[in-house]
């Protein structure tokens, strides 16, 4: 085999057991609202959320990893759907927290135009209040 | 669990995947082994991953899952499993945000509620409802019920205590009036009209509580020695309240079964069964006008107390028009009991069996209870119409007092049987409207129904029955509907037959077969009656034959027909001459309308010809006639237009010229005149311009060709001064005009045949269009 492919399988199986070693908790527990318990409300819909991206990760490798086309299954409606959670989770973090801002390790995969609401134009506002004045 | 670290693991997973799917991995799986062990034991860890992932967050959907195969057959499941993960997200969030509102009602019932229902009491059982068992009382009575149709009923009256009126005169009142008989005169009648309440009733007085039923004990009376005790203590009292328990349904007529009195101290319970014929001794009572009677709901009771005991009330005052006065919610005893009394009567005995000896506890308690507040009850509501009165500036405790005064009034009457229209309260025309209208159909099954009827009617009173005891109405319509043969066929009509109609079931198979035979014998009279009109014809017949063939016969059937026609014949000209009368009418309306358009007709030149002379006048006629004359006949000016042509060649001539136009002025009398008036000096040829002005100014460019014409004809006729030369021409000209003028208008106008003046016309018009032409020629 080529040293090349043998050095990113070498990776691969390392990343999967990182991944392995984050999941203990999880399988040691009974569910994943057993784990739930005990947090607050925004940390259990992150908990959610990140259950649910896990899933469809791990599916979107396996599709790549046996040479499927993943393109055409519903993997991708469901990974667009935890882009759009991600996005609601921020919002509510700000609506909730609004002096700071969370950091979230995961902004790299949302685009922050959708997360930002319209500000007003204040200055022009307050011209056309004058005006009418 | 560390998301953060969760989502680095799976991004740089699925990244080195990713580059690794940049090959050929199946071609590779095919060259390399050791590839392929590599992707096998990579895929086998994220298929693992997937079961685990899956399996905790829905457990009963993650079995089983080997292959992608499987994930991609049973994605159902997976997205179930994701859209769970979304949802308790979304909860999670919006509860965050502080969305979720708790709802406003709770659907948590009251145990309060539940507790205040009053629980529901069971029915009365069947054998306190309707004591089937037991004997009838009737048959004990000293005087038995006498239920014949025939029976008249008197009063019960043997002395009439406390009367305005002595009861010798009333009978012999009756004796007098035989058509009294039937329905009597009330004996008591003057004693109610005239009473008065006395006067402490219209005082406010303090409401007199004489505690709970439980508190006192009723009295039982059934002897007569007790009866005139508790006689002795209603005569001392100012006011007492009376009730009556009443039974109809094992009686013919019924018969009152307790009677419930009480005053200020005392409540008696009298058994009527047994002192049927000695309690008119309570007239002495009842009468009384200084005593007051208060009962609730009087109506029946006036009319047993008179069927049964011969007692008659004055001085009644009913609680329930007090009720009705005042306005109340309800209207019941049971309504002012609550109201008042805060005691809640078991309205199940009312309709209960009362003839039961000895009576049970509860019912004597129930009987009790309807006298024993009355008179509280009547304390109240007489100071509420006493102040309400004085409220309203009415008297409404004499209102109430004059309504309680007409219940005492009524009498009982016997109500007779009426097989023949069925009238009545149980008669069979109300019976039917009210339950068989769609059930007894034709005259047959009518028939029926009205035989049943009165046979059930006379089995009630033999028996001595109510009716609905021995056919009730229902089963009554579907034994004539169903129209039975035989026994069998009643008993099929229903399972809850009677006991008297089981033990008459064959008399009713007969009726029912009697009605049906007479039903056909009617039929059979009436096609027999058909048959023998029939009959009756042919004779008729047979006589008018024998009056043709008799001579003198014919002769007056002859003359007798020629009267019928000269009548017909009279009407026919009367109605002929009025029409042809109208028709007259009408001719002469008619005659009469010509003869007003010929007036009119005439009298329209006469007005034409008053303003204007006459010489104008003929002028605008012939203008008026020409432009007429164009209008109706275009063709004529194709025609005119001809003729110049002529003129152009004669013209080259200035001789004929003028000869011409000479000839052409001489045959009407209006151009000659001009012509006078033109030569003898400069004056009148300025008179005949003004007139040739205004008949400018009256017709349209017609006219300025004729005053051209005229201009350049007057210097022609200055320079010829010698009138010998024009004496010749005219001579000359005249004759050879005439032939003209004759030949041209035959040759060119040989169809028409036009009168002198139009030709006229024509002439002038030739003479302006071709005198134009040749000026400018």
């Amino acid at each position: 085999m080529d040293p090349e492919y043998s050095e990113l399988f070498e990776r691969l199986n390392k990343q999967l057991d990182n991944v392995e070693d984050v999941l203990k908790p999880l399988k040691d527990a009974e569910s994943i609202f057993e784990l739930a318990e005990g947090k607050s409300e925004l940390e259990q819909a992150k908990l959610y959320i990140t259950m649910s991206y896990a899933i469809n990760s791990t599916l979107y490798s396996f599709y790549k990893l046996n040479g499927i086309d993943a393109s055409e299954r519903p993997v991708m409606q469901e990974l667009q759907r935890v882009k759009n959670y991600i996005s609601k989770i921020q919002q509510a973090e700000k609506n909730v927290n609004p002096k700071t801002e969370a950091v979230n390790t995961s902004n790299a995969a949302i685009s922050s135009s959708s997360s930002n609401r319209p500000k007003v134009a204040k200055d022009a506002a307050t011209r056309i209040i004058k005006h009418h004045t | 669990m560390d998301e953060s670290e969760l989502f680095k693991g799976l991004m740089n997973s699925t990244a080195y995947c990713s580059e690794l799917a940049k090959v050929d991995i199946p071609f590779y799986k095919s060259i390399d082994t050791e590839f392929n062990e590599n992707i096998k034991s990579v895929s086998s860890r994220f298929m693992r991953l997937i079961e685990l992932l899956l399996s905790k967050v829905d457990r009963s959907r993650a079995e089983d899952i080997v292959d992608v195969e499987d994930i991609d057959n049973r994605w159902a499941e997976v997205s179930d499993t994701l859209d769970i993960l979304f949802e308790k997200a979304d909860y999670s969030i919006d509860k965050a945000q502080g969305l979720l509102k708790k709802p406003a009602i709770e659907t948590h019932a009251s145990t309060s509620d539940v507790a205040n229902k009053k629980p529901k009491k069971e029915k009365l059982p069947y054998k306190v409802i309707h004591a089937a068992h037991l004997t009838k009382p009737q048959l004990r009575f000293r005087v038995q019920p006498n239920n014949s149709r025939e029976f008249v009923w008197s009063w019960k009256l043997t002395e009439k205590p406390h009367s305005l009126v002595p009861l010798e005169k009333i009978i012999a009142q009756v004796k007098l009036d035989p058509s009294l008989k039937n329905s009597l005169p009330h004996p008591y009648e003057p004693e109610i009209q005239n009473s008065v309440y006395p006067p402490w009733v219209s005082e406010m007085s303090n409401p007199i509580d004489t505690g709970s039923v439980d508190e006192t004990e009723p009295i039982w009376v059934s002897t007569e020695s007790q009866l005139s005790d508790m006689l002795k203590e209603l005569q001392n009292s100012k006011e007492i309240a009376v009730d009556l328990e009443h039974h109809d349904y094992r009686s013919f007529r019924g018969f009152v079964c307790l009677m419930q009195i009480s005053n200020r101290e005392k409540d008696w319970i009298v058994d009527t069964l047994e002192l049927r014929e000695e309690l008119e001794a309570l007239n002495v009572v009842f009468t009384n006008p200084n005593i007051i009677k208060v009962f609730h709901g009087a109506t029946m009771d006036i009319i047993w107390l008179q069927r049964d005991f011969g007692l008659y009330v004055v001085n009644l005052f009913d609680t329930y028009y007090a009720t009705k006065v005042l306005g109340f919610e309800g209207h019941g005893l049971a309504f002012l009991l609550q109201k008042y009394c805060d005691y809640d009567a078991d309205k199940r005995y009312q309709m209960a069996d009362w003839r039961i000896r000895p009576l049970p506890r509860e019912m004597l308690k129930y009987a009790q209870s309807d006298t024993h507040y009355l008179l509280y009850i009547w304390d109240h509501l007489r100071n509420e119409l006493i102040s309400k009165s004085a409220e309203r500036k009415e008297n409404l405790m004499q209102s109430v007092f004059n309504s309680s005064k007409q219940i005492s009034l009524r009498k009982y009457e016997l109500e007779p049987y009426d097989p023949i229209y069925g009238l009545g309260t149980d008669g069979w025309r109300n019976v039917l409207t009210k339950f068989g209208s769609s059930k007894i159909i034709g005259r047959e099954a009518l028939m029926i129904y009205r035989a049943l009827h009165d046979w059930r009617d006379s089995v009630a009173r033999k028996e001595d029955e109510s009716v609905r005891y021995v056919l009730p109405n229902r089963l009554l319509i579907a034994i004539a509907a169903s129209k039975p043969v035989e026994a069998a066929d009643v008993f099929s009509i229903s399972k809850q037959l009677t006991p008297i109609a089981r033990m008459y079931v064959e008399d009713i198979v007969k009726v029912v077969q009697e009605a049906e035979k007479l039903y056909n014998e009617q039929v059979d009279r009436e096609k027999s009656q058909f048959k023998e009109v029939e009959k009756q014809n042919q004779p008729l017949a047979v006589f008018s034959e024998s009056n043709t063939l008799g001579d003198y016969k014919v002769d007056s059937s002859v003359f007798e027909i020629s009267k019928q026609n000269r009548s017909k014949l009279k009407t026919l000209l009367a109605n002929g001459s009025a029409f042809w009368i109208e028709g007259q009418s009408q001719d002469d309306l008619r005659k009469a309308r010509k003869e007003r358009l010929f007036i009119v007709n005439q009298n329209i030149p006469f007005s034409l010809t008053l303003p204007c002379t006459q010489g104008h006048v003929e002028s605008e006629l012939n203008v008026k006639q020409s432009t007429v004359t164009e209008a109706a006949n275009p063709s004529l000016n194709g025609e005119k237009k001809q003729e110049p042509i002529v003129i152009r060649d004669l013209g080259l001539n200035k001789q004929k010229r003028d000869s011409s136009k000479l000839n052409h002025k001489e045959p009407s009398n209006p151009i000659e005149e001009r012509n006078e008036d033109i030569e003898p000096s400069e004056a009148s040829t300025s008179v005949s311009k003004k007139r040739k002005q205004k008949k400018k100014k009256k017709n349209s460019g017609k006219l300025t060709i004729e005053a051209e014409h005229v201009s350049n004809d007057s210097p022609i006729i200055n320079e010829a001064p010698f009138d010998y030369k024009n004496q010749k021409n005219f001579i000359a000209d005249l004759d050879s005009d005439v032939g003209k003028n004759k030949f041209g208008k035959r040759g060119f106008n040989p169809l028409n045949k036009v009168s002198l003046p139009k030709r006229n016309t024509r002439e002038l018009k030739k003479r302006k269009v071709s005198d134009g032409k040749s000026t400018s020629y």
